[in-house]
């Protein structure tokens, strides 16, 4: 079917504020932001029919209302970015280009885009304005609008409910506590010594698994989903380092860890802290076994609300001290990136995100045959992963800025090492 | 759906080589419904962007040039016209209108609208000594355009054009251009030292330039010695050859 695209439609959101600070985490993002470095992160809807960008704007139409903080644009200030109350929705594009780069120079920024390309629907988002969270819960009000149907569960997202204030409101400066020490800095970590691609590429390896089998084989070690697989990363890297005579250094593995499941936030904001679990590769060799019950004690002793609030204060410290409030945004610009280089990437090895399971509606789902999640691209580690369950299969998507494939295929061949069947989509 | 025989990953139907390890993948003939979509080639944005500020700027540049261009020959005018209401003749605004003649000339040069950098180069020297003869020219008798202007003018192109050949046919760019821009400048002052002595008639010897030259040559050096350091090959020659 021909797709025109309406010129950008209006339509009045209800009961939010003319503009809102970024909260603690999004605060960052757009001062690293660069052609390379976008920020963006990516959900991607495998339908089982091509999608109709019309009926996608009218569905945009319906939901944005019921999510007036993400209909925003991002804007400068003296001190800090901002989001504005726009009228305007975001447009609908045809998706021909590498994912996660779109970067404007412009005053008013949207942090939302939505691309389509024959059964995929994508949905781009700024870390700015929310987590993987926010988006899958965007991803999903869209998708139930696009199929027109009414979400029966008692989800407090529902459309048919009127948006709640706790739905902005920055949960890590609520849920914060001044009084704990805060957390201390890391050791520079080990980054693969790959050189990066030119700007406006970004390849993204996805591996289809089916759940069960990954569940069952993690279930066998006694470990979690995400704490199988981030051993699964670290081994991998670690044989990266002995297979390649490259220099030892500390392999460190970036997780994100949802907040919401330890609060009682219902944020739609960025409400999440990382662990990094470390395995040094300078002291010796580690079989995966060993890394595993590594990372297994790691997590479950730092995923505890008293070692979180020790990273939330650090984080809320780095806003609120005055050297840094105080100093014009044209000057953060300049130094920021170089400050969250080595305050930040420089610390670690990689990054896994674990979405968790997304559900949908059964008459939703049975027009979605695939979820994938791409991770925003970074320059500093230049591979990332995130994984996502749909179904009953799982899907892991490798996020890179380099030529290099040995990380992606070492992965994967392990995974096939255990029996697990893999199957591969990419964009190169 | 084909395998791959290394790394045992299932891809796509149409792939001829594995994604993850370039192995071949066998040609195999499967019946049924694919419904795995590749996602065939991916635009750039970066690069469209990039191609796109050009065409702009080609577009533009025209504009630009032609608006500096009828300011200059217009207030060239005026000052013309004022020099001769007043003294019944050109007198100073020769200088100005021959200055502003001057600046439209190098514009057309520096904006590249002949393409290539030879042509750009000549243009450039050819309309200096042309600027230089008429400002040497104007009181009434040729006094140092040849034997100086003229010369100073072949030498800092000389000198440019060797500049551009180390850059052109340099493997691996990096602190060298710096280092060889810095020689470059500090040969070109030394020369110009030594056509300002000929001009004279005086012994040879150098002033002003012996500053330049300890300053710029040995920091030229350090330039070229740290972009020899970090390139990979040679560390690891030299690692071999001097390790302790």
């Amino acid at each position: 079917m021909k797709s025109t695209i309406e010129p950008i439609a209006t339509i009045e959101p209800i009961d939010c504020e003319d503009w809102h600070r970024l909260d603690n985490t999004g605060k960052a993002y757009p001062l690293i932001r660069s052609n390379q470095q976008t920020t963006l992160f990516r959900l991607t809807a495998v339908l089982t029919e091509h999608v109709d960008p019309i009926r996608i704007e009218e569905a945009l139409k319906i939901i944005l209302p019921r999510f007036p903080y993400f209909q925003v644009v991002l804007k400068p200030g003296f001190f800090w970015y901002y989001f504005e109350k726009t009228i305007r929705i975001t447009p609908v594009q045809k998706d021909k280009h590498y994912p996660c780069t779109q970067y404007e120079k412009r005053w008013a920024v949207p942090p939302i885009h939505i691309y389509y390309k024959d059964n995929r629907l994508s949905l781009e988002m700024t870390h700015a304005l929310s987590d993987g969270y926010g988006g899958t819960v965007f991803l999903k009000a869209l998708l139930n609008s696009y199929f027109e149907v009414n979400s029966e569960d008692d989800n407090e997202y529902n459309l048919q409910k009127l948006p709640v204030k706790q739905e902005w409101e920055d949960s890590c400066d609520i849920y914060f506590d001044p009084s704990v020490p805060q957390s201390k800095r890391g050791n520079a970590a080990f980054h693969l010594p790959c050189k990066r691609v030119s700007q406006g590429i970004y390849y993204s390896t996805t591996g289809i698994l089916p759940l069960k089998e990954v569940l069952t084989r993690a279930k066998a070690e006694g470990a979690s989903l995400t704490q199988w697989l981030s051993a699964k990363y670290i081994t991998v890297l670690t044989e990266m380092i002995e297979d390649n005579n490259w220099k030892p250094a500390p392999v460190v593995l970036n997780i994100p860890v949802d907040l919401r499941r330890l609060y009682p936030s219902k944020t739609l904001r960025n409400f999440f802290v990382t662990l990094t679990p470390t395995i040094d590769s300078r002291i010796g060799h580690f079989s995966f076994s060993e890394i595993l019950s590594h990372v297994k004690n790691f997590m479950s002793i730092q995923v505890d609300r008293r070692y979180i609030s020790q990273q939330l204060k650090r984080n809320i410290n780095l806003e609120r001290a005055m050297s840094i409030r105080m100093l014009p945004l044209i000057i953060k610009r300049i130094f920021f990136p170089f400050f969250f280089y080595h305050l930040g990437e420089r610390q670690y090895s990689g990054g896994f995100s674990n979405l968790g399971n997304f559900k949908l509606p059964l008459k939703t789902a049975e027009k979605v045959k695939e979820v994938h999640i791409l991770v925003p691209p970074s320059q500093g580690t230049l591979i990332k992963a995130g994984c996502i369950s749909y179904g009953s299969q799982l899907y892991i998507t490798f996020g890179s800025l380099t030529e290099n494939r040995e990380l992606e295929r070492k992965f994967f061949s392990q995974l096939r090492k255990e029996g697990i069947p893999v199957r591969i989509e990419v964009n190169y | 759906m084909p395998y791959c025989p290394k790394c045992g990953v299932q891809v796509e139907t149409q792939r001829s080589m594995c994604p993850l390890c370039s192995f071949p993948i066998p040609n195999v003939d499967e019946t049924g419904k694919n419904d795995m979509q590749r996602e065939g080639y991916l635009l750039n944005r970066y690069r469209i962007k990039q191609a796109e500020n050009k065409r702009r700027w080609k577009e533009a540049r025209i504009f630009v040039y032609m608006g500096i261009a009828v300011s200059l020959m217009v207030l060239s005018l005026i000052f013309g016209i004022l020099d001769y209401h007043f003294f019944g003749e050109l007198s100073w605004s020769k200088y100005v209108i021959s200055s502003n003649l001057a600046v439209v000339v190098f514009l057309f040069f520096i904006l590249r609208f002949i393409p290539g950098f030879i042509p750009n180069l000549l243009g450039l020297g050819i309309a200096t000594g042309g600027f230089l003869y008429i400002i040497d020219s104007l009181n009434g008798t040729i006094e140092w355009f040849w034997n100086l202007g003229l010369v100073i003018c072949i030498n800092t192109m000389v000198w440019l054009f060797i500049l551009r050949l180390m850059i052109r046919h340099t493997r691996r760019r990096g602190l060298n251009i710096p280092a060889y821009s810095l020689f470059a400048g500090a040969m070109a002052c030394t020369s110009l030292e030594l056509i300002r002595d000929l001009y004279y008639g005086v012994n040879l010897h150098l002033t002003w330039s012996i500053p330049v030259i300890t300053t710029m040559v040995p920091l030229a050096g350090v330039l070229l010695f740290l972009h020899i350091l970090i390139s990979p090959s040679i560390r690891k020659k030299f690692i071999r050859k001097f390790h302790l």
